[in-house]
């Protein structure tokens, strides 16, 4: 209790008015650049336009203060639709989208690769927190409430 | 401070070994990877570092031999172990490949998967929102008509009651559930499909031919599921439409819905609310109705609670209040006129259900129980032409009280094994109709109790088979009083019926599959749907009752089918064709036995009519090349005949003009119909459907003498096509607007021979429900 109170402590003394606060989601390129100066921990949030659990992660769990908080001060968050088209420059290498004009919902090499798992299809919404060394601690192929998301970040 | 703490382990570090500087370069196919970890270690210890934006990295490690371990997106170390000495400290050089599935080791919670479609043993077809948003459909009934084998059609010009025909075989032979629960009562489905409002709708999920023992034994043609939307997000929508029936007639409705969901989804609930108002329209200016006047109101809400992740609770109810007036004159009170018939019915129905898994998710347990109850006033009748004393006497004695009581409570179990699936359940329903006007002396009193108990298994030896087996146990009693005049009729009866189902399904090749079924049902003698509806013909009111020695009817109905599922590409296909042939076993058919009673009325018997067989076959194919473009057509093709030749009027032999009706088919029954369905959705901005029914000629028995002597006339075809072009903007993330406009019924096919003046036949109508019909729509709110 006095954690949760200190934390919003911090947050409305640290960072001003954090209700009003958005989220700094960055691109995989900003982070590329994040990671060289600053390793920190990562969370890659998966979503796309058709996605209703997904929608419901932007309006009732990446609105919430404490979340907000937290990923402010331990995280560089990355959001990324599912089905982007481009090709992203990460690592030195590039990974692109194989499933254009192939697929309906055409995804991305990167949501397959971090939030994949073998013979089950791509499940989103999809959450991914890794560490400073950006290996993959958790995996989450559902939609996570706000209490959970705190509990999942703080650990 | 953490950076101090770094600093001194750095420094420890190099204090206690013999380290020496080496630097190296991690690649993966000669380009460098930036930003990878790279783990050696061995008996002596762990050394990590980073490579840099140019894959380059450094370390202070002593020579040796280490294992390598590179944690990179994607990739892994080519090789496992790495000697570093003097000859190579400058330049390590760590190769990787790609690791495409190396990702896997952690932990995973997924959603639950919903059943793949095309995996099903049973065919489903489903009507989405997307379509029944293209057809403007205001109530349920209109958009069933796009799926295969599935017609609905209007029976009455007095009072607009419409049934929905699955296979050629009419309303009672299938069953309509709301969320997978049988609540439709009696009287719920002679006009309940048009009060059900679209907006509540997810989907409608069509099942033909009872291959399933889930479902009551009378489902012998089919199912029709109505599932009602489960709120996820905060939502809001207020909407409104304007239809122009025949270009001046308005009807108009006014809708809300929202949603409140809790954020961690544990609670949530939906209200919803529609008033629809429609005038109603003479299609021949003989000043009787063709489309009948419409009032509605029904406000609704279903709630859910889960108290712990495993186990939901869920609980709904609906009100509705509905007002109907058909006939002429439609300002006057009802005894006034030559023909009304005027319903005002109050409805309230509600159901609760208690659904828990165990913690495996392999056994599921579901209990429910819903209740609907409706009290309805009616009039039907009038002065039918004449003005004498008589005729207002009876005139006045025309209206009538019914009560309505329907329950169905039960108990399903579900049990997942490896790849099989077992469900058994019971289920106990609870009828009870009361339909009294006692001008007429017309007593409907019926009291209908039946349990059910069925077990069914899936069987999935093998990833090509699975099979569904499994049988029901139904005891049913019914005990109904029925009186019409001087003509009595009472049934008591009980009856135990074992009905078994088996559906096979077998993947011929990858996107082929065959599936083939038998059901066997049975329907117990009961009014039912139509026979608590009273027509008119020849100003009088035409009553049907139970035949003295009415028995059970059993029918036999095999299904098989092929079905192509294939993608090429974002290009989705779809082919079915699906045959199927019913037996009849005495089945329940109304007979006109004239003029029997003593003030002219008709009386038309439910009698066992000669053995039927009805058979065809369904198609659909779709196609839709990308997201852009949809394209649907299907259709039926089918025959339906008695053994022999049923009688359809029995003449008393009084009146030489007329001799008995005999027919070797199906009245109001086509041999051919069909739907198409193409959408264009360009961008999120816009989308243009067209819609469009196709039906075919068909036998319609029209009533030429207020004795009841009947004609049987051949119906013209008709094509029945509808555009509906929307637009969507989105003003804010809270705050969207879709306007749409269109017509419904473009080309006016419609039935042109109605029958005229206060002596029709209110029962002569037949094809589309709705003439040319110009329409606007606009919906507000926060929709996604």
């Amino acid at each position: 209790m006095l954690r949760v109170f200190f934390l919003i402590a911090t947050c409305f003394t640290v960072l001003g008015s954090a209700q009003e606060e958005k989220i700094n989601w960055l691109t995989f390129e900003q982070l590329e650049i994040k990671l060289s100066k600053k390793p920190k921990k990562v969370m890659v949030y998966f979503y796309a336009d058709w996605c209703v659990y997904c929608k419901k992660m932007d309006q009732s769990v990446f609105n919430k203060a404490e979340v907000k908080a937290i990923l402010k001060m331990d995280y560089y968050a990355v959001k990324f639709n599912a089905e982007y088209k481009d090709t992203i420059y990460f690592g030195g290498k590039s990974f692109v989208n194989k499933q254009i004009g192939k697929k309906r919902n055409p995804f991305h090499d990167i949501p397959k690769l971090l939030a994949g798992r073998p013979n089950t299809p791509l499940e989103l919404p999809a959450t991914v927190i890794l560490d400073e060394k950006f290996i993959i601690k958790g995996r989450y192929n559902r939609y996570i409430s706000p209490k959970e998301m705190v509990s999942i970040l703080k650990h | 401070m953490r950076l101090h703490v770094l600093i001194c382990l750095f420094v420890m570090n190099v204090a206690l070994s013999q380290n020496q500087s080496v630097k190296g370069q991690i690649s993966y196919a000669d380009a460098p990877v930036a930003f990878a970890v790279l783990k050696l270690s061995n008996d002596d210890g762990v050394y990590v570092t980073y490579s840099d934006s140019k894959g380059l990295f450094k370390l202070s490690i002593p020579f040796g031999n280490f294992s390598v371990a590179v944690e990179a997106l994607g990739f892994k170390s080519k090789y496992s172990t790495i000697k570093i000495d003097k000859s190579n400290s400058n330049n390590v050089l760590i190769e990787l490949e790609e690791d495409l599935l190396g990702l896997d080791e952690v932990v995973v919670s997924a959603t639950r998967n919903r059943v793949n479609k095309k995996e099903a043993p049973i065919i489903v077809n489903t009507l989405g929102e997307k379509l029944i948003n293209a057809t403007q459909a205001l109530a349920v009934s209109e958009s069933l008509n796009y799926s295969p084998g599935v017609r609905v059609e209007n029976n009455c010009q007095n009072c607009g009651f419409t049934q929905v025909r699955l296979n050629g075989l009419d309303g009672s032979y299938s069953q309509i559930l709301v969320n997978s629960r049988a609540v439709f009562s009696a009287l719920n489905s002679v006009y309940g499909l048009e009060q059900i409002p679209t907006q509540i709708i997810d989907k409608v999920e069509i099942v033909r031919s009872g291959g399933s023992a889930l479902f009551g034994s009378n489902a012998i043609a089919g199912t029709v599921n109505i599932i009602t939307k489960d709120p996820v997000l905060n939502t809001w929508e207020v909407g409104g439409y304007l239809g122009l029936i025949d270009g001046d007639t308005p009807d108009r409705v006014l809708n809300f819905n929202g949603s409140i969901v809790s954020d961690d989804l544990n609670s949530g609930a939906t209200f919803y609310g529609i008033h629809r108002d429609r005038d109603a329209w003479d299609a021949n200016g003989d000043g009787f109705t063709e489309v009948v006047e419409l009032k509605n109101t029904t406000f609704g809400t279903k709630f859910y609670y889960k108290p712990t992740e495993r186990s939901r609770l869920t609980v709904d109810a609906t009100v509705l209040n509905e007002y109907r007036r058909g006939g002429d004159r439609l300002e006057l009170a009802p005894h006034l006129t030559d023909i009304s018939e005027e319903l005002t019915t109050n409805t309230i129905m509600g159901g609760v259900s208690y659904d828990f898994n165990n913690e495996a998710n392999t056994n599921n347990f579901s209990i429910y129980s819903s209740v609907q109850y409706t009290d309805r006033d009616s009039y039907y009748g009038g002065l039918g032409g004449g003005r004498t004393a008589q005729d207002s006497l009876t005139a006045l004695n025309a209206y009538g009280v019914t009560k309505d009581l329907a329950m169905a409570s039960g108990f399903q179990f579900t049990k997942q094994f490896n790849r099989d699936v077992l469900t058994t359940g019971i289920e106990y329903n609870i009828g009870s109709t009361e339909d009294n006007i006692i001008g007429y002396n017309r007593l409907i009193d019926q009291q209908v109790n039946a349990t059910g108990v069925y077990a069914q298994y899936e069987w999935k030896p093998n990833s090509k088979f699975s099979a569904l087996v499994g049988s029901r146990f139904d005891y049913i009693n019914v005990d109904g009083f029925y009186r019409v005049g001087s003509i009595e009729r009472r049934v008591d009866m009980s009856q135990a019926t074992l009905n078994p189902r088996v559906t096979l399904a077998y993947e011929l090749m990858d996107d082929l599959k065959f599936r083939g079924g038998y059901a066997r049902g049975f329907r117990a003698p009961q009014a039912f749907n139509e026979d608590l509806h009273i027509s008119s013909v020849g100003g009088e009111p035409q009553f049907v009752i139970l035949s003295n020695d009415l028995e059970a009817e059993f029918s036999n109905a095999f299904t098989g089918s092929f079905n192509y599922t294939k993608e090429f590409n974002t290009m989705q296909t779809n082919f079915l064709i699906e045959g199927f042939y019913t037996v009849l076993e005495k089945p329940f058919t109304l007979v006109s036995t004239g003029a029997q009673l003593p003030n002219g009325s008709i009386v038309e018997e439910v009698r066992n009519g000669e053995g039927a067989r009805v058979y065809g076959a369904n198609f659909e194919f779709g196609v839709s090349p990308s997201k852009k473009w949809l394209f649907q057509v299907g259709g039926t093709v089918q025959r339906s005949e008695y053994q022999e030749d049923q009688i359809l009027f029995e003449s008393d032999g009084s009146n030489p003009g007329e001799r008995d009706i005999l027919i070797s088919e199906f009245v109001r029954n086509p041999n051919y119909y069909g739907y198409l369905n193409t959408n264009w959705t360009p961008n999120e901005t816009y989308n243009i459907s067209v819609t469009g029914t196709y039906t075919g000629p068909m036998i319609v028995p029209l009533v030429v003498s207020d004795r009841g002597f009947l004609r049987l006339n051949e119906s013209s075809a008709f094509f029945d096509l509808n555009i509906n072009a929307e637009t969507h903007f989105d003003v804010s993330d809270d705050f969207q607007l879709t306007l749409n406009a269109g017509v419904k019924n473009m080309f006016n096919s419609f039935q042109d021979d109605f029958d005229t003046g206060p002596m029709r036949d209110s029962d002569y109508v037949y094809g589309p429900a709705l003439p040319r019909t110009f329409f606007v729509g606009l919906t507000i709110g926060k929709l996604h």
